[in-house]
């Protein structure tokens, strides 16, 4: 409620309230799920969300394992090799997730 | 003697049509060329007028070029200006999906990709006073960003520009200063409309199209002159009127749907001609199979379409599957079934018809162009509907055995049926999915399909027809005069249209007369000037006055028809009373506010002398005087075929009737005659 103003309050998650004039609601969603291993995403996917501003680089590199620069954004294969075999080395292996019938 | 040109551009077939004013047409049919439409259309227009020597006073043209370019994504590279923090809503469009539940569902790419979404600081009220100044320093990086990206062609949408302009146009300005070259659409010319999505989605449409539709007409123009044709090229617009190719080329967004329209106009005529209260339009061509209304002989309008969603939707319920156009157009329902598409089993076995169209090339497997895949021409031809002797008269060489042999091999072994049976299933899947678009235009407009004619045209209408009548309820079916063009043929009646909107918003009990008086004439001096233009006299120009109105509180509004002179907000008020209760069934108790969104004007020109001519000759035809065709109920049955001029009297099915540009099937259970005017009247007998 009233982002960057000093009225600025956190909602709960359910309510009902009134709103007046020049009072500022944000909602703030998570973007969804990924599907597999971040550090496998198809480049040319990662360089289309790049070029959308959906990722800043800065994400691209520490989400994705994905080096570039420019605007617009190129992605260095190269370095991106690079990048992600370190993080695979680094990174924690996915958990395990075993869906089991309900008791 | 002079002649008036009607062309019409389908996926398979381009389509000419001469008349001359003593009522002489003459036709012809010839494959399209999709690699550059234009191709097809001179070597028609070469080959018609070898026929009929004569000036030419109008070149009408019917283009599916604005949704091929749409539909195949081959626009030219745009941006969107728009005001700060709005540069999404082509991906939150209305929040409309068609299917609910399918979280398989994609929804169609914007047209414009984020990165050339582009933002200014600004901010119009609705009242159109300033809130927020246009930031002349934000202008700069957009521009950058034009240039960078060599963008071809740029929209221009700001918040609530339809209640003032001023910073559309000095944005327009700037970009036109500093990039000469690039095309500029702007929204409040475009579209100056309340409602930012429908009037962001359709600006963006005309950028989109617009270089293309441009380069089309401007190259078809060229070779009309080098043909000697000094005639104003005129094109077809969505709303079934007429509008010169200058203004076509800057606002295509008008002729999007320009394709199908025709047949309709076309159709609305002869329903005057016939005095036929209620008619539904059947088109079926070599690619899709369209479905109109006329009632009391005015087409049915949409005030929104959507552009790439029909063609598998085919429901007037399901929204949010295409591109929004928000500008008055026929409303047409269009389906992927025409002669050219492709019969197959899919990956299980069940059999399936189109939308995949063989076309004009490959073709069908029995047009020997190296199409091997069955079409429903080819079950048309292996049951004897067509003449295994060809096509257009016997021009167009057809291959029975080819035919017998894609069926057999794709369809008859694999689903164990004989090929004939194969070959009628896949007519009754076909007949079963075009019903679909006829429900959509009838039943879910509130119509019931059993009290209108069915008028049958397109290449492959008059096949289907009797079909598809029976099992609508519909007991009476006419096939005008050349079926096979008569989309090219309502070119030829059809008047030059202009539409001019203005947005309002406000309580019509607190409304000024004056205002709303004022508006009306600046809007109807719009459609004059439009029409003085396109060479109409004063006495021939008529004006259809409409206003968009809702109760207030509700999200959107109905059109409602004004009549002519002084009109008081209290009676608008009491027509959309009565509207919304033809409509919806009810209406609010006296008191309830009702809120005026738009008033509206659509400006007729109508020609000095009327344009159909009173009787179409038939033209004489040498056909085999029976042939065999096959009936699921009889098997093989010697049929008697006849022209059209041959057929005498009332006939009973099984007949078909074999025209130069289409045949006519008329099953057991049915008779066929021909009426005063030359149509085939089919019905029950």
């Amino acid at each position: 409620m009233n982002p960057g103003l000093e009225t600025e309050t956190k909602l709960h998650a359910k309510l009902t309230m009134n709103l007046t004039r020049g009072e500022i609601f944000r909602h703030e969603l998570p973007g969804a799920g990924g599907w597999g291993p971040a550090l496998d995403r198809d480049l040319d996917m990662v360089a289309r969300d790049l070029r959308d501003g959906l990722v800043t680089i800065g994400a691209a590199a520490r989400d994705y394992g994905v080096v570039a620069a420019g605007d617009p954004p190129v992605i260095d294969v190269a370095a991106t090799e690079v990048l992600r075999a370190r993080l695979r080395v680094e990174r924690k292996p996915l958990p395990a997730v075993a869906w089991e019938p309900a008791a | 003697m002079s002649l008036r040109i009607g062309i019409d551009i389908g996926g398979t077939f381009t389509d000419l049509v001469a008349i001359s004013p003593d009522g002489i047409v003459t036709t012809h049919k010839t494959a399209s060329t999709p690699q550059d439409y234009g191709e097809g259309i001179i070597a028609g227009l070469r080959t018609l007028l070898a026929d009929r020597a004569g000036p030419v006073t109008d070149v009408l043209h019917a283009t599916t070029v604005g949704s091929n370019t749409v539909l195949e994504a081959k626009g030219a590279k745009t941006a969107l200006i728009t005001t700060r923090g709005f540069r999404d809503i082509l991906e939150i469009r209305d929040l409309r999906m068609p299917v609910l539940y399918d979280i398989g569902w994609t929804k169609p790419r914007a047209l414009v990709e984020r990165r050339l979404r582009l933002e200014v600081t600004e901010k119009m009220r609705p009242d159109g006073s300033v809130a927020v100044a246009l930031d002349a320093a934000s202008l700069g990086p957009v521009i950058a960003m034009l240039r960078a990206e060599s963008v071809v062609s740029v929209a221009i949408c700001l918040l609530h520009s339809y209640a003032n302009p001023a910073h559309e146009h000095e944005v327009a300005r700037a970009v036109r200063a500093a990039l000469p070259d690039i095309a500029i659409s702007v929204s409040s010319e475009i579209l100056p409309e309340i409602k930012e999505y429908p009037r962001t989605s359709t600006t963006v449409i005309n950028a989109y199209v617009q270089p293309i539709v441009r380069a089309y007409i401007t190259a078809l123009d060229a070779r009309l002159r080098e043909l000697g044709i000094e005639a104003p090229l005129q094109l077809m617009q969505s709303n079934g009127g007429l509008a010169s190719a200058a203004f076509a080329a800057e606002s295509p967004a008008h002729i999007i749907e320009s394709g199908p329209a025709a047949g309709v106009v076309g159709g609305a005529a002869l329903a005057r001609r016939l005095n036929e209260p209620r008619i539904v339009t059947f088109d079926m061509g070599g690619t899709t199979a369209k479905a109109g209304l006329v009632e009391d002989g005015e087409v049915l309008r949409a005030e929104a379409i959507e552009v790439g969603g029909g063609v598998m939707a085919g429901s007037r319920l399901l929204v949010g599957a295409g591109y929004m156009l928000k500008l008055p157009a026929i409303d047409l329902a269009e389906v992927g079934a025409g002669g050219g598409s492709i019969c197959r089993l899919d990956s299980a076995g069940a059999p399936k018809v189109g939308p995949e169209s063989a076309g004009a090339a490959p073709g069908p497997a029995c047009y020997g162009f190296g199409g091997a895949a069955p079409t429903i021409t080819d079950c048309n031809l292996v049951l004897g509907y067509l003449d295994p002797g060809g096509l257009t008269g016997g021009t167009m060489r057809l291959d029975l055995e080819a035919a017998r042999a894609a069926i057999y091999r794709d369809l008859a072994v694999p689903m164990g049926l004989s090929v004939e049976q194969a070959a009628h299933g896949m007519l009754r899947l076909a007949s079963a999915t075009m019903m679909r678009a006829i429900r959509a235009v009838s039943v879910e407009r509130g119509r019931d399909p059993r009290q209108f004619a069915m008028l049958a045209f397109g290449g492959n209408g008059p096949l289907f027809a009797a079909g598809i009548a029976v099992e609508l309820g519909i007991a009476r079916i006419i096939i005008p005069p050349l079926p096979g063009v008569f989309s090219a043929f309502g070119l030829l009646v059809a008047d030059a249209e202009h539409h001019a909107r203005q947005s309002i918003r406000v309580r019509l009990d607190l409304a000024d007369p004056d205002r709303i008086r004022r508006i009306i004439a600046d809007l109807t001096a719009a459609g004059t000037e439009r029409l003085t233009r396109d060479g109409f006299a004063p006495g021939r120009q008529v004006f259809q006055r409409a206003a968009s109105v809702r109760y207030a509180g509700q999200s959107s509004e109905i059109e409602v028809a004004l009549p002519d002179g002084a009109i008081a907000p209290a009676t608008i008020a009491a027509l959309f009373g009565d509207e919304h209760e033809r409509t919806y069934g009810f209406r609010a108790p006296e008191g309830e506010h009702v809120e005026l969104m738009g008033l509206s004007v659509m400006a007729r020109g109508l020609p000095d002398q009327p344009r159909l001519p009173e009787r179409i000759p038939a033209f004489a035809q040498a056909v085999p005087a029976s042939r065999r065709a096959w009936f699921p109920d009889e098997g093989w049955v010697e049929t008697k075929v006849t022209d059209r001029a041959g057929l005498v009297g009332t006939v009973a099915g099984p007949l078909i009737v074999q025209e130069y540009d289409a045949t006519c099937l008329v099953p057991k259970g049915m008779a066929a005659r021909v009426d005063d005017f030359g149509n085939i009247r089919v019905e029950r007998g």
